[in-house]
């Protein structure tokens, strides 16, 4: 969402950069670590004017939702005792448990569609893995990492 | 509340593949390893992160920040979270000017993408579980779910009206029980 936004301001409104530059932004964004929105302003600030202009573009995507959460926690921490609000967070569990099967479905068909049966099951046996031992989902992310430039350096040769 | 800022810029590094696979991470770190939260106390969180503006992952670090030290903790979480993909996005900005094509990420990054899914697999397991008890199903909550899932699936249903709708759902029975 936040990158469409961006495409429209810098792109049509204030023409900063062009539509080329912005998606090569974008894609370095998409592949390195972080929220997508911060490292696609930190790119774009800095592409404009350089360490500085990295600086407040990503204190400035930052800052206004800290504060929106912050008065949100303060009144939430209030409703919270009332019978009906837990009654609202109930349903809104279930939904929460929906919204994550779908993100998962959608993403396993993608990747169904681009590397076939094999990416499902290394998926499957990702999910036992981090299911059954707590906190190892960066060690998860780090192997199957290896395990692919391995198999990619495999093919090559 | 320096192991608040640790556990976030530990995150920060490691939140590949979107906002999702942030919140797993989240949840390993906050409810497992830290016990900070309980995993419905996460789930409130992530339901309110969803229907806040801003992106996912930030937003649900400065809830939890707040929830355990105020503002501050807020603040110091944010912080956290945004450090490290700063740095590296500072680094590859430099870099990038001199090799435009970012094809070797691109291709470790498809490499990990079934990992990722497995990743966001689990959190979905463990709200489903929350949600609908997986050992003793309650079948309307299951229904409710699956409806949900479908209207998703098919852009039928935002997620932001998905939440409003099965909350308020939940409020009018309570409301008549």
């Amino acid at each position: 969402m936040i990158v469409g936004f961006l495409q429209n301001r810098f792109v049509q409104e204030l023409k900063l950069l062009t539509e080329e530059e912005m998606l090569n932004l974008v894609s370095i964004a998409q592949s390195s670590p972080g929220p997508v929105a911060i490292n696609t302003a930190a790119l774009v600030g800095h592409h404009l004017a350089g360490w500085r202009g990295l600086l407040v573009a990503v204190l400035g995507t930052a800052i206004p939702p800290l504060v929106i959460i912050v008065i949100v926690q303060h009144i939430f921490t209030w409703l919270n005792t009332q019978p009906l609000c837990q009654a609202f967070f109930r349903g809104a569990r279930v939904a929460v448990a929906a919204i994550v099967t779908n993100v998962v479905i959608g993403l396993s068909q993608s990747v169904y569609k681009q590397q076939g049966k094999i990416a499902v099951f290394l998926g499957a046996i990702a999910a036992l893995i981090m299911l059954f031992y707590k906190g190892s989902s960066p060690y998860v992310l780090l192997g199957s990492a290896l395990f692919s430039l391995c198999f990619k350096r495999g093919k090559e040769n | 509340m320096f192991t608040l800022f640790l556990t976030f810029f530990y995150i920060g590094l490691f939140c590949f593949g979107g906002g999702y696979a942030a919140i797993q991470i989240i949840q390993e770190q906050t409810v497992y390893l830290n016990n900070w939260l309980t995993l419905s106390e996460f789930a409130q969180i992530e339901a309110i992160a969803e229907m806040t503006p801003g992106p996912l992952a930030l937003n649900a670090s400065s809830f939890i920040g707040a929830k355990l030290y105020g503002w501050p903790g807020s603040i110091v979480a944010t912080f956290g979270l945004i450090t490290p993909p700063t740095l590296i996005s500072y680094a590859l900005a430099s870099y990038y000017k001199k090799n435009k094509d970012s094809q070797f990420m691109q291709a470790i990054l498809s490499g990990i993408k079934p990992a990722i899914i497995g990743m966001i697999a689990t959190v979905a397991i463990l709200f489903l579980d929350l949600a609908v008890d997986l050992h003793q199903p309650q079948w309307p909550a299951v229904f409710l779910m699956l409806l949900l899932t479908v209207g998703l699936y098919y852009k039928k249903l935002g997620p932001i009206s998905a939440i409003l709708g099965s909350g308020i759902l939940y409020v009018i029975v309570e409301i008549f029980q």
